[in-house]
């Protein structure tokens, strides 16, 4: 897929421009869509109008955090196709474990330099990108 | 000559005539002589016989002289003596206390010709002391001369001596009547007719004031009905004796608990014809059993009891309703105000819902209660009006008990009984509270203790549910903050690449040094904060997994992961074992100290080495380097959370804590041996 659209859920804004800028250094042109927790991540979802081929999260959010929004995700019968990607400061056993189990696309760890997280996104994107993907 | 022959044939003839006529003569003398011979030969063997007949013995004596001139066979039996064999004199065997007696009932004999049932004593042959009756009289001869005396002599001694045992007998009756400690009644119709002095003592009446007394006037209403009953039943012949208790009032007004025995006493007829009563006072065995039976109530009430409180209203009613105290309040000791508090009562002082009446506050020292709480000595008080620390509560009484129950030596509360009368407390009640007072000490401290474990097993659950939540708040915490501490820490790191970035063309070597600087930093507290986090997760439960772990494969592993510069030899030995434990722990353990060594060798030729041994129960490893060493008084410091002896480094402080931490894991020990300049060895266990 030449362009894929990316649902980055992610309370941090700085963490959001780190992405933005990270694809746009790399010269994606994917489509960001953008939530700034769990709840404004299924308001965007259930609208069903743009749907994302992969979502990335954060775990530690504000209100909805990550494995609830996993939660929820997986409940729905459509939704529970979009590929999840788990982007996180945390290497928590518990939380990897609980992520995988209820069905993950991928769990990273943001590293701490910014060139080390730019080597990092150039492979998920890549990666998806020879990825068939579901259309909605 | 014829005539002369004739004559003198005649002569002859006459002579022979008259001599036979004399013979004829003489014969017939002789024959009379025989006759009257044979006669006398019969009479005296009839005489023999009849002496040797009788039974009892029979003498004759020689009045004037004493010798027995005649025995019987009997008489021989009865005195030892044989007259066949040796002389026997009746004046030598007279018992010496009956000689006067003897002499004087002779002369009696000589006098009168009789003497009738003679009485005394007579010693025999072998020195045995009879008793004799003698029915004597004299013996004439014709002219009336006294030629003897016979006796007729019997053996008295044993009827004698019976007549001695039955007044004995008598006699020990009287006594054991007499001294018995028992009062005994004999009564007739149940009226008196006989009593004994213990009696007489117990209801302090005389015996003259008693006879003729029905038996019920002594004794209290409330027994009659049952005392009449059994006497019926004893009547109708259904029993022979019966027992009971009741109470006697003495002549002073007092009274006295009995246990009575009545024995039915009968005629030929089967009719009661007596009452034998034998009167007990079991007043101080009742009054025994009475405080016993208090004591093991009280004992048994105060199971479960375990507050003063509690404890205290089983004293106050138990003690109080079983020993008959008109009164009893139990008062508790409160030390901070110096006062002691009514916390039980029985009697006047409580009211229908258990509350006491006026409840009133005695301070310390005041009245009998403050004084006994101060001393810590019981007291007996048997006139309150003569104590002027007499403290009037709800009414004057005019006797006082009061004892203190001590626990470790300080007295905490005091049990108080009054009554209406002087005199009302004895030594018994003392020891009976005193007792008491024990045992409230004993149940309390048990009491006490019980609480006291019963606190500190839910102090230690709570501990125990305290120490697991915030284990698990401590780990969540770790992972918490550790993310939040990391995120702003990427956050930074972005910032200042795009500031970089943004500004590249007017930064100069410094500031780019300065940023440098700046990352380095950021790296270092990222360390640091990831350190914080596996040692926070080194005791998690739940990911340590019991797996074979080849050590060698693990120092391999570690070979690949940490970068061993050229000039440091890295050797372990080939006969590295496989344990049980779970993996990442011991390659974090062996990675730790490896990575250590590396960092601290300050030598051109650099060697780190791991030695193994197997011990009988553990594992035993040894990682020597040839680094910069360390200090001794470093030794047990090293070991700690943040800890760390270089301050410039990459040093976090963390990495021996963990190393520790997962040793204590296995049951493991660390220690190290170190040389300031020439090297370390840590020597570390793990039990197998």
């Amino acid at each position: 897929m030449e362009n894929l659209s990316f649902l980055f859920i992610e309370d941090d804004e700085i963490e959001v421009l780190k992405f933005k800028k990270s694809l746009k250094k790399l010269g994606f042109t994917h489509k960001i869509l953008e939530a700034k927790n769990g709840e404004e991540a299924l308001d965007i979802l259930k609208k069903k109008q743009e749907l994302p081929n992969v979502i990335l999260l954060d775990l530690n959010m504000p209100k909805m955090n990550g494995l609830e929004f996993l939660k929820e995700l997986k409940e729905d019968p459509h939704l529970r196709y979009i590929p999840a990607i788990i982007v996180t400061t945390s290497n928590n056993h518990q939380d990897m474990l609980e992520s995988y189990n209820l069905g993950i696309a991928g769990y990273i760890i943001k590293p701490l330099r910014y060139e080390d997280y730019i080597k990092k996104i150039q492979r998920v994107v890549d990666y998806w990108m020879v990825n068939e993907v579901i259309e909605f | 000559m014829k005539d002369t022959i004739q004559a003198l044939e005649e002569a002859l003839q006459n002579e022979k005539r008259a001599r036979e006529k004399a013979e004829e003569l003489l014969l017939h003398r002789t024959s009379e002589l025989l006759e009257l011979r044979e006669a006398l030969k019969v009479k005296t063997r009839e005489y023999d016989m009849f002496f040797d007949n009788i039974l009892d013995a029979f003498i004759v004596i020689n009045p004037s002289t004493g010798n027995v001139i005649k025995m019987n066979d009997a008489a021989v039996k009865l005195f030892g003596y044989d007259i066949k064999k040796e002389p026997f004199n009746l004046v030598n065997i007279i018992y010496k206390d009956d000689f006067a007696y003897a002499m004087n009932s002779f002369a009696q004999l000589i006098q009168d010709g009789t003497f009738p049932n003679y009485e005394a004593r007579v010693y025999t042959k072998d020195k045995q002391v009879k008793w004799v009756q003698v029915n004597s009289s004299l013996i004439y001869n014709e002219e009336g001369q006294i030629v003897g005396a016979q006796g007729i002599v019997r053996d008295i001694t044993e009827s004698k001596e019976n007549a001695v045992n039955f007044e004995e007998q008598r006699e020990q009756l009287a006594a054991i009547v007499d001294n018995s400690t028992l009062g005994i009644v004999l009564a007739q119709d149940r009226k008196i007719i006989k009593t004994n002095k213990a009696f007489e003592q117990l209801i302090q009446y005389s015996e003259e004031e008693l006879l003729g007394l029905p038996i019920e006037s002594l004794s209290f209403e409330d027994g009659h009905e049952e005392s009449r009953g059994l006497y019926k039943q004893m009547v109708d012949k259904e029993i022979d004796h019966y027992s009971l208790q009741e109470r006697y009032r003495r002549k002073d007004g007092t009274s006295f608990l009995s246990k009575t025995n009545v024995t039915g006493v009968r005629d030929g007829n089967g009719k009661i014809k007596y009452q034998l009563a034998f009167v007990e006072d079991i007043t101080a065995k009742h009054k025994r059993r009475v405080m016993l039976d208090t004591l093991n109530n009280l004992t048994r009430s105060f199971i479960g009891k375990l507050t003063i409180h509690d404890i205290a209203w089983e004293i106050a009613n138990v003690a109080a309703h079983d020993l008959e105290f008109e009164d009893c309040v139990v008062y508790l000791v409160n030390k901070e105000e110096k006062v002691l508090e009514q916390i039980a009562a029985y009697g006047a002082k409580v009211d229908e819902n258990k509350q006491i009446v006026n409840k009133i506050y005695i301070p310390f020292g005041k009245g009998i209660v403050g004084h006994v709480a101060e001393t810590g000595k019981p007291e007996l008080i048997q006139d309150t009006s003569k104590d002027n620390r007499y403290v009037v509560d709800d009414k004057r009484r005019l006797s006082e008990l009061a004892v203190p129950i001590i626990i470790n030596d300080e007295v905490i509360g005091v049990i108080d009984s009054e009554n209406s009368s002087k005199n009302f407390f004895t030594k018994e009640h003392l020891r009976l509270l005193v007792n008491v007072a024990n045992l409230v000490s004993i149940q309390l401290t048990n009491a006490n203790n019980l609480e006291r474990r019963i606190a500190a097993e839910s102090e230690n659950k709570e501990l125990l549910e305290n120490l697991k939540r915030s284990n698990k708040e401590l780990r969540d915490f770790a992972h918490i903050v550790s993310h939040d501490l990391k995120s702003p820490l990427r956050s930074i790191n972005a910032l200042i690449s795009w500031f970089q970035e943004d500004y590249e063309h007017v930064l100069d070597a410094e500031a780019v040094e300065t940023f440098d600087k700046l990352n380095n930093k950021l790296e270092q507290m990222d360390a640091l904060i990831d350190g914080i986090l596996r040692y926070s997760s080194v005791n998690d439960k739940n990911i340590l997994a019991v797996q074979k772990v080849h050590i060698e494969e693990v120092l391999e592993e570690i070979k690949t992961i940490l970068y061993i510069p050229e000039h440091i030899q890295f050797i372990y030995p080939d006969n590295l074992p496989t344990i049980n434990a779970d993996k990442t722990r011991i390659k974090q353990l062996f990675q730790n100290l490896i990575s250590n060594a590396i960092n601290y060798i300050d030598k051109e030729e650099g060697k780190i080495e791991v030695k193994f041994t197997e011990l009988k129960t553990y594992w035993k490893f040894s990682i020597s380097d040839n680094g910069v060493g360390i200090s001794e008084a470093y030794h047990d410091k090293i070991f700690k959370i943040f800890q760390t002896l270089d301050k410039k480094g990459k040093s976090t402080g963390i990495g021996l804590s963990i190393v520790k931490k997962i040793i204590e894991l296995y049951n493991g020990t660390i220690s190290l041996e170190s040389k300031e300049g020439k090297g370390t060895t840590f020597f570390f266990k793990l039990k197998k």
